[in-house]
């Protein structure tokens, strides 16, 4: 990055970090590590021109999380999907206008945020 | 990718404070995706001037006065605004009004002035437009606070206040409106060279050099910096973000 001018790192954390599950500690632990990670990176690299910026994703469909389907977490993900302001679970493709923001020019002035974008579910459960 | 995500043709946007400095960039912005936008303001001159500019870059721009801290004002402006555009999608609620006061020294008008213009304008405001955007079949509401949230600043308790307000009834709507399709985010700045808060020039803040050097991206923030969160947050791209509250400030805020 530093060879290329600068660069871009998102950290895909999790919105667990606002919140407490008690059987989550050693994951809640890694993801709080690396939000502060993140603030610490971005100061630290910001005179190289590198952003770094974090991303907390909420429930989303993937193989890890399976939301619907045969596989399907049921009470977890009916749960929070009833709890959830925009009444659904995510999909992989949610995220893409975040990670292009994050990606491009048009986040120059983003460095050691941390973004939640779980459809409100923080709040609401 | 499919950048039909981040469009907004169609989409009619107001901006409180749209007549200048970030409003005026986030109007702009908005623009560039294919937005109509209204421009909010007191000031006539500076509204005709905006809707100048916005017009001389292409844009469908509508200029209307406005006293957000009036019921009567906000209510006039927002049926102005629709009747005009024929509907209301996206809200950005960044008027705002900042200078340092102690305390101990605040009259309670001071106090109740600032509460007024920077936290119930906005309450105002979502309130008016949101029959609008239950009818457009859902809407998009980004406050703009500030990062003054994030730290403490002795002089600025009343501004800390409403914009501390703000980010709680960001989250609070967020909860609230999402089964209406209506998606509420905060976006805090940091230093932004504006009239508020000019960065260069003769008026130079004598705060702008420390905050620069303590900066990450060693730079101050200008209002075209706002043009790609202002999308996002305005667009089918961040129908998944809702009620999160966003820091934009170069990393300022994480090392003063």
């Amino acid at each position: 990055m530093i060879k290329a001018g600068g660069g871009k790192i998102i950290n895909v954390g999790s919105a667990i970090t606002k919140k407490g599950f008690g059987k989550l500690v050693h994951y809640a632990a890694a993801k709080g590590g690396m939000d502060h990670m993140t603030q610490s990176l971005a100061r630290a690299w910001g005179k190289d021109n590198i952003q770094v910026n974090a991303v907390l994703p909420g429930l989303v469909h993937t193989e890890m999380m399976p939301c619907f389907g045969p596989d399907k977490i049921g009470p977890v993900v009916d749960y929070i999907t009833k709890k959830s302001p925009v009444g659904r679970y995510g999909m992989p493709d949610d995220f893409e206008g975040l990670s292009v923001l994050l990606s491009s020019e048009a986040s120059s002035f983003i460095t050691g945020s941390i973004i939640v974008a779980d459809g409100g579910m923080t709040l609401a459960i | 990718m499919n950048n039909s995500k981040f469009d907004l043709t169609g989409k009619v946007a107001i901006i409180t404070g749209g007549n200048g400095g970030l409003g005026l960039g986030i109007a702009k912005g908005l623009a560039i995706a294919g937005a109509k936008v209204a421009v909010v303001g007191r000031n006539q001159d500076k509204i005709d001037n905006a809707v100048k500019e916005l017009k001389a870059e292409g844009a469908d721009a509508l200029g209307v006065s406005c006293d957000v801290g009036s019921e009567e004002d906000v209510n006039r402006m927002v049926a102005t605004t629709a009747e005009h555009f024929g509907r209301i999608d996206i809200l950005f609620n960044n008027a705002a009004i900042s200078w340092g006061i102690p305390t101990e020294t605040m009259t309670l008008d001071e106090w109740n002035h600032f509460i007024t213009n920077n936290l119930t304008s906005s309450f105002l405001t979502c309130k008016a437009c949101f029959p609008h955007m239950v009818k457009a079949g859902g809407g998009k509401i980004i406050n703009v606070g500030s990062i003054v949230t994030k730290l403490g600043f002795g002089k600025l308790s009343h501004y800390a206040a409403a914009k501390g307000g703000m980010d709680h009834m960001t989250q609070s709507l967020a909860q609230g409106w999402g089964k209406h399709n209506i998606h509420v985010n905060a976006l805090l700045p940091g230093l932004v060279d504006t009239e508020m808060m000019p960065c260069t020039g003769p008026n130079k803040n004598g705060l702008v050099d420390y905050a620069v050097s303590k900066t990450p991206t060693g730079t101050f923030g200008r209002p075209e910096d706002f043009y790609g969160i202002s999308i996002l947050l305005a667009s089918p791209a961040s129908d998944f973000i809702t009620g999160s509250i966003i820091v934009m400030d170069g990393g300022v805020s994480l090392s003063i």
